[in-house]
């Protein structure tokens, strides 16, 4: 037994050691007839309500103990060692009856109370028997599980993720209600101390890309911890690549479709997202949409998605080669109009081109930046009326308008606010490019385009499966969405092993 | 350095490389001296690439190469890619960019090409799954010149015959070009067992169909007379096809048969990079980029009309030794010497 | 849209195209050529010498229409004033009407050349005059040997007759005949050719399947008059298909492409010269007509 706390010293040592924070709460109280304890917590952590709560649970205790121990032992003398025996045997076994609180007892350590109560936990100390006993209650602020507004579905669940630990387990496990379902910890951040896990399905899990991610987490040295973004750096294969190679998702119906193919997804506290890796191109093309839709539907609209890739990408740069190279290609009517239409135009199709997508790209960036209010109008402020008025101040033609509208649509379609940054600024590389050379220029652009997705990879997994390593059989799992009742087999992603041998 | 391949990969790496840059020339060439007979001719000489086929299968673990042929085939091999390169610009130049100095064009195209061959290998091996849906797309523009086809063209077999008839089969071989990489490769397969007769005939005949398809559609399309003033007689089939979304297919398909020279410039840049990185060596990088270099400046002065006449007329000469004559030489020897692909490896482990 | 007519001259198009370049403020765009008029006069040399450019450079379109026009250009071009059109998308217009009518033989300046060097078979071109109201008629087909216009023409109606031979039949294909003194319109639907070919002897076993679009006196289904009226189109239509060779055969031009199905099937009788050969031969036509339609009448 070390020597007995002092109870003043100790309270104001604790103050002085949380820096006399304001929703530091740190006080005197009683537990059952002689022991002396301080209670302490971080108010804005907890609900006091249930610290109350919980301390007079923990009172009724530890007098029922008491009284147990009278019986059995005769003993009218309580000293602090079989406080001790209590609290290690009695207390936690009992009191545990809200599902949520958790109650453990250990050795009083100054360093881990410090821990402790940052976690949101609440510690009584006892100062007799130099143990604290550990209330977990903490209740982070956190939202509601609603549906994420970045992903928004037309049928399905219409559940997200929220910035909690146990609840976003639990809409997990709500789903898959099968002890495979593994979930681990890690914490991040030396200081922030910030908690990350990840989830997989034992059994169906890529065993070699499970190794990867806990590998790189375990190498994440970092001492401030505070975004999703951080940790996509630490686990991404190419972090330049413009590509996204882990799939960023708040949908749990998403990262439990994922993580039954056999993919691993990864949260923090933060943030309501999950990142999924490792993933195809093709992943970020697909949406529970799909399998919610009829399967002609599914296949029609997935079909589309994928097109939309190639225009958002190709056609601004398609449109600038043929005006500025190669006129002859269109036939004969069009050919006249477009002529006719090009001629008006002080600036070359580059120029042109640039003037829209920048107003567009900055209209973007406005209506997410704004209150929803106010975002309405300045789309219709921009869309409609700079669209309208650009035409007759003659700076960019009719033709070059549509073509930007209709790349800026179709790079809307990606289901992943990730990819669709990515394809967007990937068209201005482009367009110079089909401006300096015409298709020569789009051929060798997209020759560059082809072998960085070749290269790229996820968790080590190849990127661009199914097309390459080409697996013809799997082809139509990309490009159709197959009826549900003919997948008997476990769908797993990858299946090919044979690419990666580097 | 060193690489797997399943079969597919295999075979559509020997189908980029064999189709290449040949797929737009070389029938004008045959039907020149072999008239009508030409389909006949491509037919007989393809029958004989498929017995070499098979007997590379059979015999391939005897294909060593020691140092000598190994340096024969390296020059050979930067020669044929010169070659590519060369015509790729002529092509270019003529029917695309009259104006743009060629020194430029090879240098982003090259450039391309290299970034390709310092990625990992298996980019190489798996760049030409993105050339099957341009392959298509061709079918499908070849398929639209249908109506102009005059069937009667095609015949009479073995009539007439000018005295350089048999030219008409040395000229064929230009499409099998390439045939050597099959017993170069063939070592990397994954399962070492052997080739099944069916896929080797399916692939073959997958080879040969799309080679005949391009020779009876130039003489279907064009009179014999025309053809023979025209260099490039499947661009010029697209030339003169209109359809209602594009007045003028043929800039499509000097692209996609941009991309195909392309994938088959990087293919051969791989099977270059296994023959001469077996030995580990200094700088590879370094040495790809100087490969590329010098290649990209000799042939740009090269890029003339009389050298392209001269290469179109010889060059089949030199293809039929290193495709045909020094692989079966090697095996040969090797087989009466006993030296085997396998105890090489073992040997030198 | 205002249209500006150039004129220049020149030894070949490619010269005459700089003549005209020094006359106006922008350079000259073949890449959206539609249609090459040729005269009669230039025509009757090798007109392979005035097109040569338009197949060497790769920006010409090689599918633009072709047509040999009767007396002095200018005329046939004026007419862009007044139509508020250029006169190159009008005569496309044009011709491509007359191929839809089956009265011209489809072709594009590369089929055309393609037949220019084929020597078992030979060209016919729309051939224009200019109205006497100031509009473009088109008179039949121009006739070629070789590579060059032999300056006999065949009329419409013959030229309707040479797409039935040929087996080009446009959208629409229609012959009227006055029948027991009232017309009668007949549409091809189906034509099918046969050649019987010896030594110097040609017979073209032509079938036609037809569908009656004008018929006043009606009750086709009556068999005997049905029969009757196939037995007279038979005749009339072999007629003048005969006449039509002949005509073919005095001007030494084998539009039909029946030296191909020679050479083809019967390379001996293919002789080197064969316009020569084809003007001697013994052609005829073997008629079968089967009407198989008489439209939502009876």
């Amino acid at each position: 037994m070390l020597q007995t706390l002092e109870m003043k010293q100790e309270i104001k040592r604790l103050n002085k050691e949380f820096l006399h924070s304001a929703d530091f709460v740190v006080k005197e109280i009683r537990i059952g007839q002689v022991e002396e304890a301080i209670l302490c917590y971080y108010s804005s952590l907890v609900n006091k309500a249930d610290v109350e709560q919980n301390l007079m649970n923990l009172r009724q205790l530890s007098q029922l103990a008491q009284e147990n121990l009278d019986s059995v032992q005769n003993n009218g003398k309580i000293n602090s060692n079989e406080l001790e025996k209590n609290g290690n045997n009695a207390i936690p076994k009992q009191l545990v009856k809200d599902d949520s609180i958790t109650i453990t007892t250990e050795k009083y350590n100054q360093q881990k109370l410090v821990d402790y109560v940052c976690n949101g936990e609440t510690i009584i100390i006892l100062i007799q028997s130099n143990q604290m006993i550990r209330i977990n209650n903490a209740d982070f602020a956190h939202k509601t599980p609603e549906e994420p507004e970045t992903e928004q579905i037309i049928r399905g669940s219409h559940e997200g993720f929220v910035e909690n630990f146990d609840t976003n387990v639990s809409l997990i496990r709500k789903r898959i209600k099968n002890n495979k379902l593994v979930v681990k910890e890690v914490l991040l951040g030396k200081e922030t101390k910030t908690t990350a896990y990840y989830f997989y399905v034992e059994g169906v899990v890529d065993t070699e890309a499970l190794k990867t991610v806990e590998k790189r987490l375990s190498e994440i040295e970092l001492d401030m911890f505070y975004s999703i973004g951080q940790l996509s750096d630490q686990l991404d294969d190419q972090v330049w690549s413009p590509f996204p190679q882990l799939l960023n998702t708040e949908r749990p119906d998403r990262v439990v479709a994922n993580i039954l193919e056999g993919k691993i997804a990864i949260m923090t506290d933060l943030s309501p997202t999950a990142l999924i890796g490792p993933v195809t191109f093709f992943s970020f093309y697909q949406t529970p949409d799909d399998f919610n839709a009829r399967v002609l539907v599914g296949t029609f609209y997935r079909l589309m998605r994928i097109f939309s890739f190639v225009s958002a990408i190709f056609l601004p740069a398609f449109y600038i080669a043929i005006v500025s190279f190669h006129f002859e290609v269109l036939p004969l009517e069009l050919g006249n109009k477009v002529k006719s239409d090009i001629n008006q135009i002080p600036y070359r199709p580059l120029i042109e081109a640039m003037i829209m997508e920048i107003t567009i790209e900055l209209i973007r960036e406005a209506s997410v930046r704004l209150p929803k209010s106010i975002g309405q109008t300045i789309g219709i402020v921009g869309g409609l009326v700079i669209g309208d008025a650009i035409v007759s101040a003659g700076l960019v033609s009719n033709l070059m308008v549509i073509v930007v509208a209709f790349t800026a649509i179709s790079s809307f379609v990606v289901p992943s606010v990730e990819l669709n940054t990515s394809i967007r600024m990937l068209r201005f590389p482009f367009m110079f490019l089909a401006s300096l050379f015409g298709f020569f220029g789009i051929v060798i652009g997209t020759f560059l385009l082809v072998i960085h997705l070749l290269n790229l990879s996820s968790l080590k997994r190849p990127y661009f499966s199914p097309i390459i390593p080409f697996e013809p059989k799997e082809l139509k799992k990309i490009f159709l969405r197959a009826p549900n009742y003919k997948a008997k087999k476990q769908a797993t992603s990858f299946s090919p092993k044979k690419d990666d041998n580097t | 350095m060193s690489i797997q391949l399943t079969k597919l990969q295999l075979f559509l790496l020997m189908f980029v490389m064999q189709t290449g840059f040949v797929y737009t020339s070389f029938q004008n060439i045959i039907i020149e001296h072999g008239n009508r007979d030409a389909t006949i001719q491509f037919i007989i000489i393809s029958v004989i690439f498929f017995l070499q086929l098979l007997f590379f299968e059979r015999t391939h673990k005897y294909f060593v190469l020691n140092s000598f042929t190994k340096t024969l085939y390296l020059i050979y091999w930067s020669l044929y890619v010169t070659v590519f390169v060369i015509y790729i610009t002529y092509v270019l130049t003529s029917w695309i960019f009259p104006n743009t100095p060629t020194i430029v064009l090879i240098a982003i195209f090259l450039s391309v090409c290299f970034y390709a061959s310092i990625s990992r290998p298996e980019t190489a091996v798996n760049i030409g799954v993105v050339l099957i849906p341009m392959l298509f797309l061709f079918l499908v523009f070849m398929f639209l010149t249908i109506p102009n086809l005059h069937a009667t063209n095609l015949l009479p077999f073995f009539y007439d015959r000018q005295d350089t008839w048999w030219m008409g089969f040395i000229y064929a071989t230009y499409a099998f070009g390439g045939a050597e990489v099959f017993v170069v490769l063939r070592k990397y397969l994954v399962s070492n067992d052997k080739i099944p007769k069916k896929s080797l005939f399916l692939y073959f005949s997958l080879l040969t169909s799309f080679y005949l398809l391009s020779i009876s559609f130039s003489l279907m399309y064009f009179s014999l007379e025309e053809i023979k003033l025209i260099p490039e007689p499947i661009l010029y089939i697209l030339h003169s096809v209109e359809v209602t979304f594009a007045k003028r297919l043929d800039i499509f398909f000097v692209y996609i048969w941009l991309s195909w020279s392309l994938v088959a410039i990087v293919n051969y840049a791989l099977v270059m990079r296994l023959v001469y990185f077996e030995k580990k060596r200094r700088l590879p990088r370094l040495q790809q980029l100087i490969f590329f270099a010098i290649i990209g400046i000799t042939a740009n002065f090269l890029i003339k009309f009389s050298v392209l006449d001269f290469l179109n007329n010889y060059l089949v000469y030199l293809n039929i030794i290193f495709t045909f004559i020094l692989p079966v030489l090697i095996i040969f020897v090797n087989k009466i010497r006993g030296r085997t692909v396998s105890e090489l490896e073992k040997s030198s482990s | 849209m205002q249209t500006i007519i150039i004129t220049g001259i020149g030894i070949s198009p490619r010269d005459v195209r700089q003549d005209a370049e020094l006359k106006v403020e922008q350079t000259l765009d073949l890449s959206v050529l539609s249609t090459v008029l040729i005269s009669e006069d230039s025509a009757k040399d090798d007109i392979y010498e005035y097109l040569d450019g338009y197949f060497r450079d790769p920006n010409s379109p090689i599918t633009s229409k072709l047509a040999i026009i009767q007396g002095d250009l200018k005329p046939f071009f004026e007419l862009s004033e007044q139509k508020q059109t250029t006169a190159g998308e009008y005569y496309e217009r044009f011709i491509t009407s007359l191929e839809e009518n089956s009265l011209v033989i489809p072709y594009t300046l590369q089929t055309a050349c393609a037949i220019l060097f084929e020597n078992a078979q030979d060209l016919a071109l729309p051939y224009l005059k200019m109205g006497e109201d100031g509009r473009p008629v088109s008179d039949g087909l121009a006739l070629f040997s070789g590579r060059a216009f032999t300056g006999s023409t065949l009329n419409t109606n013959e030229g309707v007759m040479l797409n039935i031979l040929n087996n080009s039949l446009g959208f629409a294909t229609r012959i009227s005949y006055l029948y027991k003194d009232s017309p009668v319109t007949v549409r091809i639907n189906k034509t099918k050719r046969n050649l019987d070919i010896s030594e110097n002897k040609i017979v073209i076993d032509k079938k036609l399947e037809l569908m009656v679009s004008e018929y006043p006196q009606d009750h086709l289904s009556d068999d005997i008059q049905r029969k009757d009226l196939q037995q007279f189109l038979t005749e009339k239509i072999e007629q003048d298909m005969n006449e039509v060779i002949k005509k073919l055969q005095e001007a030494k031009s084998d539009a039909l492409g029946l030296g191909r199905g020679v050479r083809a099937f019967h390379p001996k009788y293919f002789k080197k010269d064969w316009n020569e050969h084809f003007s001697t031969m013994d052609i005829s036509v073997k008629l079968s007509v089967e009407i198989v339609k008489t439209g939502i009448l009876e």
